[in-house]
């Protein structure tokens, strides 16, 4: 086993292969995470993914009155607690709307960004409504600088790192599932932000022909 | 006739030989006239159809070429269509209806060249089925490697969907045709066509190709709804954006979480961990960690260097106030007092009895309380106690009765 998969487990980490490869694919070898997870066991915890093929996390053994109150109370704070990395995501789409999936491993470049921000006004005044959001974001500072904060205000929370620092080149981590996961638990739960009929995709069935076949 | 024949294909292979550089070169892209020995080698070529004119001075290599080298590479082009046979089957087809025609009509001959040309069509449908193949393993084994850009992939991934659903229709027509025309052969008696027919395509191969044709649309159909997924979740993140933009007193949401609810919620919890050094290791490296942790604790603070007298000072209880205990006298103990200044003045006994039911502020003790209490506490002063006893005629006497005492001065 590799000496830091279980450290970066108790550290709360999600390990992914873009993160933290060695461990996640240490962790892949059926042998060393059942030894994983009878370790954690000793300490009422157990190994998990956030999807079938996601990252694994240290999750509770026996979901508990103060993890189910813990939870509850994150989704009553969602603004604060997923909020910006919502906002910002959503931003990083936008500017690269047409090509964009926001999954595991794909590639954000900063100057591309840039480029789509300068030349749309609505995406800068997006920009400008994370003031307050974006941590370091200023107002006196460039596009380019600000856009920078972002990527860092994401790399600090996980959800991205720096794959080329020359470039400006952040990778997105499997921790951005777990962010899905919890919208996708609130589009269950709330009508608010659940299916509408205007989106739609506007395109023939990708499974009819195969399967008529 | 047959011997001129190899000499041709001798003769086109040689010049493919000699050239391989320039076939390469057109391989990748286009080639153009350049010196004189590379002029020859292009004319060379073009006198063979190995590559064709595609603008002026320029050159691209015959398609067919690029189809063979690319096959045997395993490189495919982006949008590479698989091969239809529908054609082929068409045409064997009708070869195998002219085969009947020209065996009842008694033209044997023909009938023969007919029959291996129809073997050629056989031959053309399997090849064209395993080239299919082929080209679909290779594109999904490298997750459309041809493309780097990820929704590309996707659009890959959609168009070769529809191509293997053309694909099993095609095997469907392919099992349907050929079926039929063993069941025509074997009642005709044209057991080789028969034979032909079932080696190649029919038994076994036929359903080993659909099966493998049927895995790749698995994989593709898991990956079109991968792409479906990931459309949607992206939905859900920007209609979350907005929604936070649009109700920005809204904090987040009342939602009841279970023991059910998705494990993916509980995010998890740092758990703390400090290494600490084993002082009872006697590792060398364990030891050498030891002492340095201990030269960089702050150094003892020695009162002796302040110049202060280490001498042990004596030890003293302070307290803050002492409580003044106040004892509260009882009425009997304030008339025993009485009693004594009354037996010093007495020579004679005093009936401790009698002498209660003197003072009536006695009252509240029993006699047997007053006479216990009086005759303990004057016995104990030194005065003369006398107990008045009961004569009672007892077996068993337990205890000495009495019914008074008497107290005088000693």
């Amino acid at each position: 086993m590799n000496a830091t998969t279980l450290l970066r487990l108790l550290e709360g980490q999600y390990l992914c292969a873009i993160r933290y490869k060695a461990e996640y694919e240490d962790l892949l070898d059926d042998v060393v995470s059942e030894e994983v997870n009878t370790w954690l066991e000793k300490i009422d915890m157990r190994l998990s993914r956030i999807s079938k093929d996601g990252a694994f996390f240290m999750a509770p053994n026996l979901i508990r009155l103060s993890d189910m109150t813990r939870v509850k109370e994150e989704l009553r704070r969602f603004r604060d607690v997923y909020g910006p990395a919502v906002a910002m995501l959503d931003l990083i789409r936008q500017s690269k709307s047409e090509s964009i999936t926001l999954s595991p491993g794909e590639n954000l470049q900063l100057a591309e960004m840039e480029a789509s921000v300068i030349e749309s006004a609505s995406l800068e005044n997006h920009l400008r409504a994370m003031a307050g959001v974006v941590k370091g974001y200023n107002l006196r500072h460039s596009i380019r600088e600000n856009l920078k904060h972002l990527f860092e205000h994401l790399r600090d929370d996980g959800y991205v790192v720096l794959a080329n620092a020359q470039t400006d080149v952040y990778q997105i981590t499997g921790k951005i599932e777990q962010l899905y996961a919890v919208i996708e638990f609130i589009a269950e739960n709330e009508s608010i932000i659940s299916h509408r009929v205007e989106d739609e995709i506007i395109e023939p069935n990708l499974f009819r022909d195969v399967h008529d076949a | 006739m047959m011997h001129d024949g190899s000499d041709q294909i001798v003769r086109l292979l040689e010049t493919l030989a000699k050239n391989g550089a320039l076939i390469t070169e057109a391989f990748e892209g286009t080639i153009e006239f350049g010196d004189r020995h590379r002029n020859k080698a292009i004319d060379a070529l073009a006198s063979i159809n190995a590559i064709k004119p595609y603008e002026e001075g320029i050159y691209r290599l015959n398609p067919r070429l690029r189809e063979f080298i690319a096959d045997h590479l395993v490189s495919y082009q982006a949008y590479q269509t698989l091969t239809r046979i529908s054609g082929s089957v068409y045409q064997a087809k009708t070869q195998w209806s002219e085969i009947r025609l020209l065996r009842e009509s008694g033209a044997l001959t023909d009938a023969d060249r007919l029959e291996r040309a129809f073997d050629d069509s056989i031959s053309e449908i399997a090849y064209a089925i395993e080239r299919n193949l082929t080209l679909l393993h290779s594109l999904i084994s490298t997750q459309y490697g041809n493309v780097s850009d990820l929704s590309s992939k996707l659009r890959q991934n959609t168009f070769y969907a529809k191509e293997i659903a053309d694909s099993l229709k095609e095997m469907r027509q392919v099992d349907e045709t050929f079926t039929k025309i063993t069941a025509e052969a074997l009642a005709d008696g044209f057991l080789s066509i028969r034979q032909t027919i079932n080696r190649r395509l029919l038994v076994g191969k036929l359903l080993s190709w659909t099966m493998q044709i049927k895995d790749a649309q698995a994989v593709i159909t898991k990956r079109l709804f991968l792409a479906r997924q990931l459309e949607e979740r992206l939905r859900r993140l920007s209609r979350m954006s907005l929604w936070l933009q649009q109700n920005k007193t809204a904090d987040g949401f009342e939602i009841e979480i279970s023991e059910r609810s998705p494990v993916a919620l509980f995010k998890p919890l740092p758990i703390k961990v400090r290494e600490q050094i084993d002082v009872r290791d006697t590792d060398a490296m364990v030891f050498e960690k030891l002492v340095a942790a201990i030269k960089r604790l702050p150094a003892r603070e020695l009162a002796r260097a302040s110049g202060q007298d280490e001498s042990p000072k004596p030890q003293l209880v302070v307290t803050d106030s002492l409580d003044e205990i106040t004892i509260e006298i009882q009425a009997h103990e304030r008339k025993l007092d009485e009693l004594l200044e009354e037996l010093n003045d007495t020579v004679g006994p005093i009936s401790l009895a009698r002498w209660k039911d003197a003072h009536q502020d006695l009252n509240d003790l029993t006699v047997e309380e007053w006479l216990l209490f009086s005759s303990t506490e004057l016995h104990n002063d030194g005065y003369v106690v006398t107990f008045v006893t009961v004569e009672e005629i007892d077996a068993f006497p337990v205890n000495e009765k009495f019914s008074d005492v008497l107290v005088m001065r000693g």
